[in-house]
């Protein structure tokens, strides 16, 4: 079993401004270790740090301090060209599947294009399989591959955005509320998708979502994060169910709740 | 002097305003009958309403449910007179305000819309930043919307009741607040602006009434009830601040007798501020009734799968609804829901299902309702 963990320190997060004082520390000295197939979650409100964090995971945000522990290694202390290497293990995927995809590209081409990033000795013809086959594995057809992405509902983007993600086999899976945009119908599916992909492929997920409800349907542990920091961080059971943290029980009575049946 | 303006008046989360059924039998606010919107689009004419019937009682909150593509913005913009243009409207709207002659919103012209809009109708919506003009104080927004129906009014008068929507609608601070601009202020004190300019024509409509409105006693709601339509006002906002407002929003219908139509595809949210539920898909209204009974015993497959889809604290309950939701312009002929339902049968192509007593005041629109298989067929 492999364990990756990730450590901050002092991360100033992307709203740092030139005098100490007027620095807005978007996330605040967070450490935590993420163990291969689990699902970690990160629950907070709007502007509490939990994007800012899922950027930093990948680097597609510098953190200002700390370290990043991936299978080992110091993804802080890679090089460029080291970093892109290592950037096909970990993938994200994220909230607006209307924003996310290239209106331009087909999505046969969006879908492959990692492939054609990391493996450019493949040949056309060699990625075509590959790219229908996911594709198909997260419930599209095949005649998907040479349409674009405004033809598709808010649903199937998703799934072209989590069959682009795991077109490299990767091993970590960022998702930055990837179901927030979506109806409650379909975010279900892509929901149960998700957790079938998981078991499937091997996959470990950090879970980015301001909705407990959302989180619990695949957490194993969660992250209640607020101005920056961790307030409670526990077992998904426990975090739910035996709040430690009056913020999260703050947040548990806030969602509104079904009648029971 | 700012000090007594920190704390709102009125404490909606502890007020126990008078319960629905006293009034619906004072007054009905709004009756809707068959009403039917449709669209030019590009590919022909689309019906984003069909035949849609509902009531709201003044002080009343109807809960619309619906996912994108139901129909139900349209439904609400309908009342509100913004249709986009080309819009065909038929069928009947019948708006009773309790101490003027009843109207048909479907048929007014802008003239008469002008007048109504804001003052016996108004609208909140989902992303209060884009509503609000970000280059005028939000004082000066609220007085517009007053000014616009009351162009005689003074100054301080209008600045008066400014200051009592934004109470009203606990803006803490209302006169701080009110020289602000929207960039200002947070999420939900943005939609709390939105909504005090919604209802601040109608309470400056009071002026021959009680001098004020604290002179008024909880529980009489204005002489005039007045419609509010909320589409997803709190989607875009966090939970804890999603909780206030919708605190706010029911405790305004009940101290000021408001009719309330809630639009959301949230039913957890609709289990907290509504009285009654419709069910909206591709158009039509697929069930109603008393929030309590349509959601406990839903008896529409597409109100179960919603409930089963709908994800809570509990792991492992979740079972989506198979597909997606039906373009208007390639509906099934028979029942819109039937090729995603679980126990569709070859009947419900045939024709569309009428609504059929399922219930006290409940109602669906499935051929299984009222068949003596209808539970063994629906495990």
């Amino acid at each position: 079993m492999r364990k990756l963990s990730k450590k901050y320190n002092r991360s100033g997060g992307p709203f740092k401004r030139a005098s100490e004082q007027e620095q807005f520390i978007a996330v605040d000295h967070v450490s935590f270790e993420v163990t291969q197939g689990e699902t970690f979650a990160v629950v907070g409100e709007s502007g509490c740090g939990k994007t800012t964090l899922a950027r930093m995971l990948l680097r597609l945000i510098e953190p200002d301090g700390g370290q990043i522990l991936f299978a080992g290694r110091d993804l802080l202390a890679l090089s460029a060209a080291e970093l892109r290497a290592h950037r096909r293990e970990m993938q994200m995927i994220f909230q607006d599947p209307f924003a996310s995809l290239d209106p331009r590209m087909r999505v046969g081409e969006i879908v492959g294009e990692p492939l054609a990033i990391h493996e450019p000795k493949l040949s056309k013809a060699e990625r075509a399989p590959r790219t229908l086959a996911i594709l198909e594995r997260v419930g599209l057809r095949a005649d998907a591959l040479r349409r674009y992405p405004h033809e598709f509902s808010g649903g199937q983007r998703q799934r072209i955005g989590i069959a682009r993600a795991l077109i490299l086999r990767p091993k970590l899976i960022v998702a930055d509320e990837p179901v927030s945009a979506l109806d409650v119908s379909v975010g279900a599916q892509v929901l149960l998708l998700l957790r079938e992909l998981q078991s499937e492929f091997n996959l470990t997920y950090v879970f980015i979502s301001h909705s407990l409800p959302v989180v619990a349907q695949l957490a194993t542990r969660i992250a209640v994060m607020r101005g920056g920091k961790f307030v409670e961080l526990g077992e998904a059971e426990q975090v739910l169910h035996q709040p430690a943290h009056e913020y999260t029980r703050e947040l548990l009575s806030a969602v509104p709740a079904l009648p029971v049946a | 002097m700012m000090r007594s303006f920190c704390v709102p008046r009125w404490d909606f989360r502890v007020y126990d305003g008078p319960r629905v059924d006293e009034f619906q039998s004072m007054s009905e606010l709004l009756d809707v009958r068959g009403l039917t919107v449709d669209l030019p689009t590009a590919r022909g004419w689309v019906r984003p309403v069909n035949e849609v019937s509902l009531r709201i009682g003044a002080g009343e909150s109807l809960g619309l449910v619906g996912e994108s593509g139901s129909g139900k913005t349209m439904m609400a913009l309908s009342l509100m007179g913004l249709l986009p243009p080309g819009a065909r409207v038929s069928g009947e709207a019948i708006l009773s305000p309790a101490n003027s002659a009843p109207e048909n919103l479907a048929e007014l012209d802008e003239a008469r819309w002008r007048r109504l809009r804001g003052l016996d109708v108004a609208m909140i919506f989902q992303e209060p930043m884009t509503s609000l003009n970000p280059v005028m104080r939000v004082g000066d927004q609220i007085a517009e919307a007053i000014a616009a129906h009351f162009p005689n009014t003074n100054k301080e008068r209008i600045n008066y009741w400014v200051l009592e929507a934004l109470r009203l609608a606990a803006v803490p601070e209302p006169s701080v607040r009110a020289g602000q601009f929207p960039h200002q202020l947070s999420g939900g004190l943005r939609q709390r602006v939105m909504i005090a300019m919604a209802i601040a024509a109608g309470v400056s409509d009071s002026e021959d009434e009680a001098p004020t409105l604290e002179l008024r006693k909880p529980g009489i709601p204005l002489t005039k009830p007045r419609l509010l339509i909320a589409d997803e006002p709190t989607t875009a906002l966090d939970v804890t601040v999603q909780k206030q407002i919708l605190e706010l929003l029911d405790g305004l219908r009940r101290r000021l007798g408001l009719g309330l139509l809630f639009i959301t595809h949230d039913l957890g949210v609709v289990a907290r501020v509504a009285d009654r539920v419709a069910v909206m898909y591709a158009g039509r209204i697929v069930e109603q009734g008393r929030v309590g009974d349509v959601l406990r015993t839903p008896r529409h497959p597409y109100t179960q799968g919603l409930i089963a889809a709908s994800p809570t604290l509990e792991r492992g309950r979740l079972s989506p609804i198979p597909g997606i939701v039906p373009q208007l312009t390639e509906l099934p002929p028979g029942c819109s829901f039937e090729p995603r339902c679980p126990v569709r049968m070859p009947e419900c192509r045939l024709a569309v299902p009428e609504l059929r007593d399922a219930g006290h005041h409940h109602v669906a629109r499935c051929i299984l309702v009222g068949n003596a298989n209808e539970v063994a067929l629906k495990q």
